[in-house]
């Protein structure tokens, strides 16, 4: 069954249940009403007929039977029947009607009133106690004009319930085309999404109902889809690219080489340059490696319990021997007392090559301008600050900068590679912390990395 | 001592313009004006009961106060004091008489369009500002999830198919 009918179905069952319970609700307490009105009136008719008949010494029997007749007005089929009785000893002192059970006398004997329906009949019974003696009278009627209100409320309530499960229906059917249309619609868009038009994204919604949810979360798979697809195309390209320059530049030398005799100072010379493009080959593909292993080897790696005060010295220290011109400048002015909150739970070889890449890109970047990096941390986090006076990044290619080997357009005179950066992104991220980076050209750029402290490392573990 | 005027939707994203103010100013010492605006009550009642601290701080989250309280920490040396104002005004030339209150300059804006806050009362400045101010700088913003949408009124939102 389609999801469109099923909804109107289970819509128009459950309002049809709804409306029956309702409507027999109404019927009941109606026809409750009419009958209650009825004997009430029966009732009052039996007290009038008893004084009337009864006390006729005192009142003349054609004069009462005028007043009932031209103002009282006679129910249909209306009777009145008067039983002397002996109330003490509860004994009809007549035969009683053969169609009214004994029981209803016994009740007017006990309660000296009773009510009974047999049929179409009303019957309504009372103790009527006289000079003469005492009495039941017993009135009875049909309720013609009761059963003909019943009767018509009963056709429009029947009337209404059809009216209203047809209205139930249209609307049901209408609102269930335009609660799941949002769905066709995805399911059309999402099908017209392949490989080669991955840019496509579903339409989305303001709201924050299911729907839009679903949209969302739709887009936000395909934006990660794209990524990788992306990312896939670029690593090959670029990977292909910087491996085949050293390659060429071996392959372009040793041939020259080898071309005719030459003295040892020459293939000396020669092999030096290999040397270096083979040096500058085992670089890459060693980065290329530990890209590869932070990419997808985070359960193996050794987690230890880092102070990073000490660490940004080690950091510092290794880069004091390799970069012997930089400025980096420590602040370590806000660090705070409790050990714990300035200690992470992770991979200390890891963190260093994180922060020697950013703080080696600083220097780098800023022809080893000034660099600071502060050191603070809260209750749940420790932060990393690292700025510098750099030729900046472009703002239109801040996206791409965790890119592998993506440079920046005005950093192509600078040597490197283009994975320093997206190998540090990737430890901070297996370290469940984050990276910001905010840049301007010619003005420098601001690294901040946020990263759990211990305290919360172990909470979320 | 440099003023730097900051349009702000209460976020902690939005205070990622406030280091772009100190990436343009590495050496100046900088005071930061977070704007936001605000439109009127229309009863009297709510107008005189109305303060803008009281109005600045309900828009606060807890988010937000701990991004702050980094800011604080991350530029100590470099940042005089940051400071939430409020426009209540309903057009350019109010907002250019508020500015005159302000006595800043410079202000740095958000690029790609505008901030968004759910509070119907809020407003954003960013286009007053972009009219209005001397010397604009323009910053990405990098939001981590969607924009919050304006709260429908319940009767509507249900037939919003």
């Amino acid at each position: 069954m389609r999801l469109r009918t099923k909804i109107t179905a289970v819509f128009v069952i459950l309002t049809s249940f709804f409306l029956t319970g309702i409507f027999i609700l109404i019927y009941y307490s109606s026809e409750q009403y009419t009958e209650s009105e009825f004997y009430l009136r029966l009732s009052q008719r039996a007290t009038i007929a008893a004084q009337a008949y009864l006390e006729e010494d005192e009142m003349n029997l054609d004069i009462y039977e005028d007043v009932r007749i031209k103002h009282l007005q006679t129910l249909p089929n209306e009777t009145e029947v008067i039983y002397p009785v002996n109330a003490k000893e509860k004994k009809l002192l007549s035969t009683p009607d053969s169609n009214l059970p004994y029981t209803f006398f016994e009740t007017i004997f006990q309660k000296e009133y009773a009510e009974l329906q047999l049929g179409e009949y009303f019957y309504t019974g009372l103790l009527y106690r006289d000079n003469e003696g005492d009495f039941i009278v017993v009135l009875s009627a049909r309720d013609l004009y009761g059963v003909g209100k019943l009767n018509n409320l009963r056709s429009i309530l029947i009337s209404a319930f059809f009216i209203s499960i047809i209205f139930i229906f249209i609307l049901g059917w209408y609102y269930a085309k335009q609660a799941l249309s949002p769905i066709a619609k995805i399911i059309n868009e999402v099908n017209s999404i392949s490989a080669e038009n991955l840019s496509l994204r579903l339409a989305t919604t303001t709201g924050k109902d299911e729907l839009a949810q679903l949209a969302i979360t739709f887009n936000n798979m395909l934006d990660r889809l794209q990524i990788s697809f992306d990312l896939q195309s670029n690593f090959i390209n670029n990977a292909s690219h910087e491996l085949r320059n050293p390659l060429a530049a071996i392959l372009g030398q040793t041939e020259i080489a080898l071309n005719k005799d030459r003295s040892d100072q020459d293939y000396r010379a020669t092999l030096k340059s290999v040397e270096r493009e083979a040096s500058r080959l085992d670089f890459l593909v060693n980065g290329l490696l530990k890209l590869a292993k932070a990419n997808f080897d985070s359960q193996g790696m050794i987690i230890g319990e880092i102070r990073v005060d000490e660490l940004v010295l080690d950091v510092k220290n290794t880069l004091d021997v390799s970069i012997p011109e930089n400025n980096i400048i420590l602040d370590f002015e806000d660090l705070p007392r409790q050990q714990d909150t300035i200690s992470l739970l992770g991979s200390e070889s890891l963190i260093s090559v994180a922060l020697g890449n950013i703080l080696e890109n600083a220097c780098k970047f800023s022809n080893n301008k000034e660099v600071k990096l502060k050191l603070f941390s809260d209750a749940q986090k420790i932060f990393l600050i690292i700025k510098d006076r750099g030729v900046g990044i472009p703002e239109n290619e801040l996206k791409k900068i965790y890119e592998p080997f993506f440079r920046a357009s005005n950093a192509r005179g600078i040597t490197g590679f283009g994975f320093g950066l997206p190998l540090a992104y990737r430890i901070i991220q297996m370290h469940g912390g984050e990276i910001q980076v905010f840049s301007k050209i010619d003005k420098g750029t601001v690294v901040k990395i946020m990263l759990p402290n211990k305290r919360t490392r172990k909470a979320k573990v | 001592m440099k003023r730097i005027l900051i349009p702000t939707d209460y976020t902690p994203e939005s205070l990622q313009l406030i280091e772009y103010a100190f990436l343009n100013f590495p050496d100046t010492r900088l005071d930061i004006v977070l704007l936001a605006g605000c439109k009127m009550f229309e009863s009297k009642w709510r107008i005189m009961h109305f303060t803008p601290q009281d109005f600045i701080y309900q828009q606060m989250n807890d988010e937000f106060i701990q991004e702050k309280r980094h800011m604080i920490l991350e530029h100590k040396g470099q940042l005089g004091q940051i400071q939430f104002e409020l426009f209540t005004g309903s057009n350019s030339f109010a907002f250019q008489n508020f500015l005159l209150t302000l006595d800043a300059d410079t202000a740095v804006l958000p690029d790609d369009g505008v901030l968004m806050n759910p509070d119907r009362k809020w407003f954003d400045t960013t286009s007053y500002l972009r009219k209005s101010v001397a010397n604009i700088i323009q910053a990405p913003v990098e939001r981590r999830n969607n924009q919050p949408a304006r709260q429908q009124t319940l009767f509507n939102s249900l037939f919003d198919l």
